[in-house]
């Protein structure tokens, strides 16, 4: 029975579940080589005692928290639970289908792992560019094993995509496009990203495959290739997939802060639906703001910035709709998803700041490839993607388990959480203007200082790590019951009780025209 | 199936399929890795005979669920139908990715290629030669599936199993050219980056047009023993949708890499 | 049972079903009449008239009616619903999944222990 049920689920709550769990267990491996990161740049010298090895797990740092951590949990943990409850469908359009986006990700992570294992590890950096990782600088299988892990976790995504847009388009209950749920939106733009951008990043990584393999020289000058080629393709979906990482968060950002201010709908809800299909649109039109230095002409690097520069608008139409939303609310509840959503929304602008800073090409020649853009896309996905995580698991984790977390436990996380990582990232920025350059195991003395304060930092964000799982520990051996009244909600996804049951909205729900 | 279902979706019943899918691509996956560094095919086809046996019992599955459960209400299709649409744009995409490197190849030829598209030395094959006839075949084939639709929507079993025969085997013919002319090639994968686009595109359209050739022939096969109905026929209207893909991909490849790139 | 907020006494207390989740309250459904069904244009089976065609008797029966019986009987998952055959390819593909998966661990766990060369 709990292999039919585990094993060949056609579930989409059960799916969603097994997706937190993987997400978990995914979030502690990256975890994990983030401390190895830090603790190499804790001094100046070597620690680790091999340059390849630290680029190694940089590599697989990235590739597990994109493709392992946020991805799995933000589309396919609240995605999957979430978005049916929200639309008022009793489950995904093709269940079976999303099955196989989950069983596709175990194989690829174990791809992964393996690649790092076998030879000397890949160490090319999660864009793997030739030719770096032709067979030249990286002989043996680990490359190949790589390009396969991304094939497979494209295949997953791909199938996940097609699921939700088909969900959303086609199982509404009676709920009109003018009234779908904001995070129901948000996975909306997510999927049509993921299944127009993660085919052409299956066709580069397949040519990188067969330039490594069987002779051809797509990325190879020596047959007429070009590796600018490859930089291309990559970054057509790169770009994109950044946005990917971050579309859900705010779709989660908008139900909690909703939720917390009272209200019945986001202030601007128009405004806040055509920001992330712009969001969504544009990203597609700006990859080349990641390849300033390859040489490009001065017109096509100025149309790159001026495109890059216009995505702060409809990104500012975000945040200040957020704050809208909370202003004028007499009853602020405190309580720890606020918390986390104002995190977000302060950290994620300080993340999108640096963006347009880096969005500049002139500015850009100098910061590219510095600890400065480190910085920034960790405010972005650490602070902006994993807040949102947190949020959204504080906030639904009565609605997914029907017990409830420790809130002043969780509140102690938040703050030491958001010490943790400030403190860990923000002298980042210092490094990177200094002129400190990303990917190397060491560094002159004269960095040593904001190093040493931003190992500190991933110390203590390592504390609130562990602290979380504690608290997980406790609300599920402690098992007090959620009480549903206190989450009485503007959405629908409590309309069911919790935990709800295994099968919700079995009779369709009817939304009256009034509202 | 029986009982009172007060909503028009399917609830699927728990499937292996997914857990053996997901196994098969990890086999095959490792399996084409052992092959390119160990020398080793054993692994590589056991895992394309996993996930033929995937598709083979998923498939047979959905055909249950469609032609014998009568679970594809006419909400259940719609959705079916998104999705098929949904998964060939996503193909489109797919070959997106070689276009763009044909043309970043072919748009600025390098020093190393002599500056000249075809490069120095690379003779093309004939575009109004095999290629051209290739053009109609897979032209004609696009006619014949229409025939076989408007045969199938008018309950005219024979003539629906006739141009539907027609058309798979015009899909085989193609192939048989294409293999041809790839044996033919005066140029191989490995001579510069023209003969890697052009057997990489051309080779993952020959891929696809023999996934399109099979799927045709389930649906010929389907139809014979009588599953078709003139209203409901998706699992052939999904086949006529892939097969004009895979023609206009043909198209694009015939007028971009045949005739402009020679 | 369910609970509400009361504004007033600032406690928790007892509510119904309805109020305890919408705190603005449902709004009166106007009851609607159902449409008439819509059935659509009688289905021909794309088969019907070539049951015999022309006369002739059909080279191939026409089994689809006798797998309804059968599938639509309660009983076995899907996967398994006809029996026999269907339980032994589904657990000869168990099997290659077993055998497929220990395989490909085993080449990926030989391939992580770099050998050491005799020379």
């Amino acid at each position: 029975m709990y292999i039919t049920r585990w094993l060949f689920s056609t579930n989409h709550k059960d799916i969603g579940t097994l997706y937190f769990i993987f997400g978990a267990w995914a979030a502690m491996v990256g975890t994990a080589m983030s401390l190895l990161i830090r603790a190499e740049l804790s001094q100046p010298g070597a620690l680790l005692g091999d340059d390849h090895l630290y680029n190694v797990i940089v590599t697989a740092h990235a590739f597990v928290m994109i493709f392992f951590m946020v991805m799995p949990i933000m589309i396919g943990g609240f995605g999957n639970w979430l978005v049916p409850m929200m639309i008022g469908a009793p489950d995904m359009a093709f269940p079976r289908m999303n099955n196989m986006s989950f069983w596709m990700l175990p194989p690829s992570f174990s791809l992964l792992l393996a690649s790092s294992a076998v030879e000397a590890g890949v160490g090319t950096g999660w864009t793997v560019y030739p030719p770096l990782s032709s067979n030249i600088a990286h002989a043996g299988a680990s490359v190949d094993l790589a390009i396969f892990s991304l094939h497979l976790a494209g295949v997953s995504s791909i199938l996940g995509a097609i699921n939700f847009i088909t969900t959303i388009h086609n199982m509404r209950a009676s709920i009109e496009w003018n009234r779908v749920p904001l995070f129901v939106w948000s996975i909306w733009v997510t999927a049509y990203l993921l299944l127009l951008s993660l085919p052409v990043l299956a066709g580069a990584i397949t040519m990188l495959l067969t330039d490594r393999n069987i002779n051809t020289t797509f990325f190879d000058p020596s047959g007429g290739g070009d590796p600018i080629l490859y930089e291309h393709l990559f970054w057509f979906f790169g770009h994109p997939e950044v946005y990917i990482l971050i579309l859900p968060g705010f779709g989660i950002i908008s139900h909690i802060i909703i939720h917390y201010a009272g209200k019945l709908r986001s202030f601007g809800y128009l405004g806040m639906t055509w920001a992330m299909f712009t969001i969504g649109l544009l990203g597609f039109w700006v990859w080349a703001h990641h390849m300033f230095t390859v040489g490009m002409d001065v017109d096509t690097r100025s149309y790159f910035t001026a495109a890059t520069m216009v995505i702060a608008v409809p990104t500012g139409i975000k945040v200040f709709s957020w704050l809208a939303t909370l202003s004028g609310s007499k009853q602020l509840k405190w309580e720890t998803p606020l918390l986390w959503a104002l995190g977000f929304i302060f950290l994620f602008t300080v993340g999108g700041l640096t963006g347009i800073v880096l969005a500049n090409s002139s500015l850009d020649i100098v910061l590219h490839d510095t600890y400065y853009v480190v910085a920034h896309f960790h405010y972005v996905l650490s602070m902006g993607a994993v807040f949102s995580i947190l949020a959204g698991l504080t906030y639904w984790f009565p609605l997914f388990t029907g017990f409830t977390l420790q809130e002043s436990w969780t509140k102690i996380h938040f703050f030491v959480m958001f010490v943790g990582v400030n403190l860990t990232f923000f002298p980042q920025h210092f490094l990177g203007l200094a002129g400190m350059p990303r990917r190397y195991s060491d560094y002159p003395d004269a960095y040593t200082i904001w190093n040493v304060i931003s190992s500190l930092g991933s110390i203590i964000s390592l504390g609130s790590v562990v602290f979380f799982l504690f608290i997980l520990w406790e609300a599920f051996s402690s098992q007090r019951k959620a009480v549903p009244a206190s989450h009485a909600s503007h959405s629908a996804e409590w309309l069911m009780g919790c935990p709800p049951l295994f099968h919700t909205h079995e009779e369709l729900p009817f939304i009256s025209k009034k509202y | 199936m029986t009982g009172y279902q007060p909503h028009p979706w399917h609830l699927v019943e728990p499937s292996p399929w997914p857990l053996v899918g997901g196994s098969a691509a990890f086999t095959l996956t490792v399996g084409l890795v052992m092959w390119f560094h160990y020398n080793s095919i054993s692994l590589m086809i056991l895992g394309l005979v996993m996930i033929v046996a995937t598709m083979i019992q998923w498939w047979r599955d959905v055909i249950r669920e469609a032609t014998f459960q009568g679970c594809h209400t006419s909400y259940v299709l719609s959705g079916l139908r998104r999705g098929m649409v949904l998964f060939i744009v996503s193909e489109v995409f797919f070959f997106l990715a070689f276009f763009w490197a044909f043309f970043h190849s072919s748009l600025a030829p390098t020093v190393e290629l002599g500056v000249t598209w075809p490069p120095v030395g690379v003779h093309p094959l004939n575009a109004f030669a095999v290629p051209l006839l290739n053009t109609a075949v897979l032209l004609s084939s696009g006619v014949t599936v229409t025939w076989a639709h408007h045969a199938l929507m008018e309950g005219k079993r024979t003539e629906a199993i006739q141009s539907l025969a027609i058309t798979v085997m015009l899909g085989l013919y193609f192939t048989g050219l294409q293999a041809w002319e790839y044996y033919e090639a005066p140029f191989t994968i490995a001579d510069s980056v023209y003969g890697s686009t052009f057997f990489v595109a051309t080779g993952f359209h020959g891929l696809h047009v023999i996934i399109g050739s099979t799927f045709l022939m389930v649906c010929l096969g389907r139809q014979v023993f009588y599953h078709y109905t003139s209203s409901h026929h998706f699992g052939f209207e999904a086949a006529a949708w892939y097969w004009h893909f895979v023609d206009v991909v043909w198209l694009f490849l015939y007028v971009c890499i045949y005739w402009w790139g020679s | 049972m369910f609970y509400k907020f009361n504004n007033i006494s600032g406690r928790i207390g007892a509510a119904s079903q309805q109020a305890a989740f919408r705190p603005e309250g449902i709004l009166p459904l106007t009851q609607a009449e159902a449409p008439p069904l819509i059935f659509g244009s009688p289905v021909k089976p794309a088969g019907e008239e070539a049951v015999a065609p022309r006369g002739k008797p059909a080279m191939v029966r026409n089994k689809v009616p006798e797998m309804q019986q059968v599938m639509q009987r309660p009983g076995n998952l899907l996967f398994v619903k006809r029996g026999g055959l269907d339980a032994v390819l589904y657990r000869g593909t168990m099997g290659l999944v077993v055998v497929g998966v220990a395989y490909a661990c085993f080449g990926l766990f030989q391939a992580m222990m770099p050998k050491k060369s005799e020379d």
